[in-house]
């Protein structure tokens, strides 16, 4: 059974539908990101999952609890969201706070919670910084306590809301390696962005255009799809290009698909 | 604007900044109540040594506690002018004669207007002035005796005298009891400490703990939201805004041109921080854990049993002197 499953969701602001039938099923375990140019509905899915938006029609499922008011807040304990800006989910005055401040909303105890924030600040690397403020810490360094104070509440599933574009390329390639890192341990994760870089060390890429969705598959498959990205109003990565181009002369051998692929995972 | 420091906390050790923050709330409080019950100018001067030998005990300099009193120092000399001068209680102690003629007016009416161009060119402060005008009419007065302008007697009483004392030192001893308080203690461990004393005014459905959340949250987002006005300035002046100089017309449009781009963003901010806040399971009112704890230690329960002393005994000399 999918740990995450929505059907035929709708949702308009006003007059203007963002999401239009949509349906997804979401493995366990399974790293799924969803691309999408801007105002694709990519970030109002986030607020219709843990339902900070409430759906007009179609169901979300989260393991076997169907969304409604009545289960919101089960549902938001097993969903961990990381938004996009890091200064505005920074809510605690130093990391420790931070990192504290969802288990004290949970009725975490007291030593319970001590440990939890040891042991998820040592996994984000920040185990050295809990008594700084957010002022003092680069936005990477705010995400990576976002990450902490998440994961420390034992979410089924994490939810990178475009986690990574406001970061510096070191902030973002420390944030993938966590991405890596949780799916290794078998966590499952939905990740939204509009930057196809993320997209390449998934399970499944899905592509929303206009609030549906276009097309889900492999990366390799999805990545190297020109026609559709172009549909969707991204961009075709520059490894993807030159394997395209020499797909077409019929000279693309496994050795250079190797080798493109691994310059992509360097961007 | 990195590091920028909220409130006047100023680190350091010593059994002050050790203590409880409700503690030290509570004995704050139980002190001013003190302050304001005692009538005897012997208990007043008590009080007010025992602050100064708390000072060097408790390792915060004068200069400190003269920087918390300094925003206060106009206050002050006005109530205690204003007391002398209008308080008619009690025996009259002594008159003082002001006499004011066509010429020492006329002159100190120059000086004024000197005084008033001077001081765009020299460093001529007020208070020199009021120093060269009073010497100046000291002298006139003694000069010229006939033509009386107008003569004007300041009388001043014993009881005048007595309350203008008492209400100078109530107004030191509760602001430097504060700064004590302010420069000790975190802002937000005075935060945790205000909320657990207020507690329980819960029987009264006040909300102390969602009190407590909307301050720290505030103390938080302060550095966040100067650093953000600190942009909106930058990206302003590099658009022609001047913020340095103009009438005050222009200041106003320049202030506008701050303001508003303040409050959008503050409530953008406020948006997506409370979307992060409910994703995390904040419920407003539903009872949560803390990760601070407040530890009662036996230096805290003996402030309290002083300060608690105190307060009886300044009732007690009320009542029974």
């Amino acid at each position: 059974m999918s740990i995450l499953t929505l059907k035929d969701v709708f949702f308009s602001y006003g007059k203007t539908p963002a999401i239009q039938n949509l349906s997804l099923a979401v493995e366990a375990g399974e790293w799924v990101t969803i691309v999408g140019p801007n105002g694709s509905g990519k970030s109002t899915l986030t607020k219709l999952i843990i339902g900070l938006l409430a759906a007009k029609s179609g169901e979300i499922r989260v393991n076997d609890l169907t969304l409604s008011e009545s289960t919101v807040q089960k549902i938001r304990e097993k969903i961990g969201i990381i938004f996009q800006n890091p200064d505005n989910q920074f809510v605690g005055v130093t990391v420790k706070d931070d990192i504290a401040f969802g288990l004290e909303n949970l009725s975490v105890p007291y030593p319970e919670m001590i440990e939890r924030i040891d042991t998820y600040a040592k996994a984000v690397g920040m185990d050295e910084y809990l008594e700084k403020e957010p002022s003092q810490l680069s936005g990477g360094q705010k995400q990576r306590v976002a990450i902490a104070g998440t994961l420390a509440m034992h979410p089924d599933i994490i939810i990178f809301d475009e986690a990574t574009s406001m970061l510096d390329p070191e902030g973002r390639h420390a944030m993938m390696a966590i991405m890596e890192d949780l799916k290794r341990q078998g966590k499952t994760i939905l990740s939204i962005t509009h930057d196809l870089r993320e997209a390449l060390r998934c399970d499944r890429v899905v592509v929303m255009h206009e609030g549906t969705i276009l097309k889900s598959g492999e990366p390799s498959v999805i990545l190297r799809d020109e026609a559709l990205l172009k549909q969707a109003r991204l961009t075709l990565l520059e490894p993807f290009k030159y394997m395209n181009e020499l797909s077409s002369q019929k000279r693309l051998t496994d050795q250079w698909e190797a080798i493109l692929w691994e310059s992509a995972l360097t961007l | 604007m990195k590091n920028i420091v909220i409130g006047r906390y100023i680190p350091g050790d010593s059994f002050l900044y050790r203590m409880d923050p409700r503690v030290k709330l509570i004995a704050l409080f139980l002190l001013f109540v003190a302050v304001f019950v005692i009538d005897e100018l012997w208990v007043m001067g008590g009080a007010l040594l025992g602050i100064l030998i708390l000072l060097p005990l408790g390792k915060i300099s004068l200069k400190k506690v003269y920087f918390g009193l300094r925003p206060l120092l106009f206050l002050l000399i006005f109530t205690f002018v204003f007391q002398i001068l209008f308080n008619t209680q009690g025996r009259l102690l002594t008159t003082l004669r002001l006499e004011f003629d066509p010429l020492n007016t006329a002159i100190a009416g120059g000086l004024f207007i000197a005084w008033l161009f001077l001081k765009r060119f020299t460093k001529f402060t007020f208070l020199s002035f009021l120093g060269v005008f009073a010497a100046i009419l000291t002298v006139l007065s003694q000069l010229t005796i006939y033509l009386p302008f107008g003569t004007y007697t300041i009388a001043i009483y014993e009881e005048g005298l007595l309350f203008a004392i008492f209400i100078l030192l109530r107004l030191i001893i509760i602001v430097t009891l504060s700064t004590i308080l302010t420069i000790t203690t975190k802002p937000t461990d005075l935060n945790l400490g205000l909320e657990r004393v207020l507690k329980p005014l819960k029987v009264i459905k006040v909300n102390t703990e969602e009190i407590a959340m909307i301050i720290g949250i505030a103390l938080r987002y302060i550095p966040t939201l100067l650093d953000e006005a600190n942009k909106i300035i930058l990206a302003q002046a590099s658009r022609g805004v001047d913020f340095q100089e103009g009438k005050f017309k222009d200041k106003i449009v320049q202030i506008i041109s701050l303001l508003v781009p303040m409050f959008i963003i503050s409530f953008q901010r406020s948006d997506e921080l409370a979307n992060a806040m409910e994703a995390r399971c904040f419920v407003p009112g539903k009872p949560r854990t803390r990760l601070n704890q407040l530890i009662w230690k036996p230096l805290d329960s003996v402030v309290l049993a002083v300060t608690f002393l105190f307060m009886v005994a300044s009732i007690g000399v009320r009542i029974l002197w």
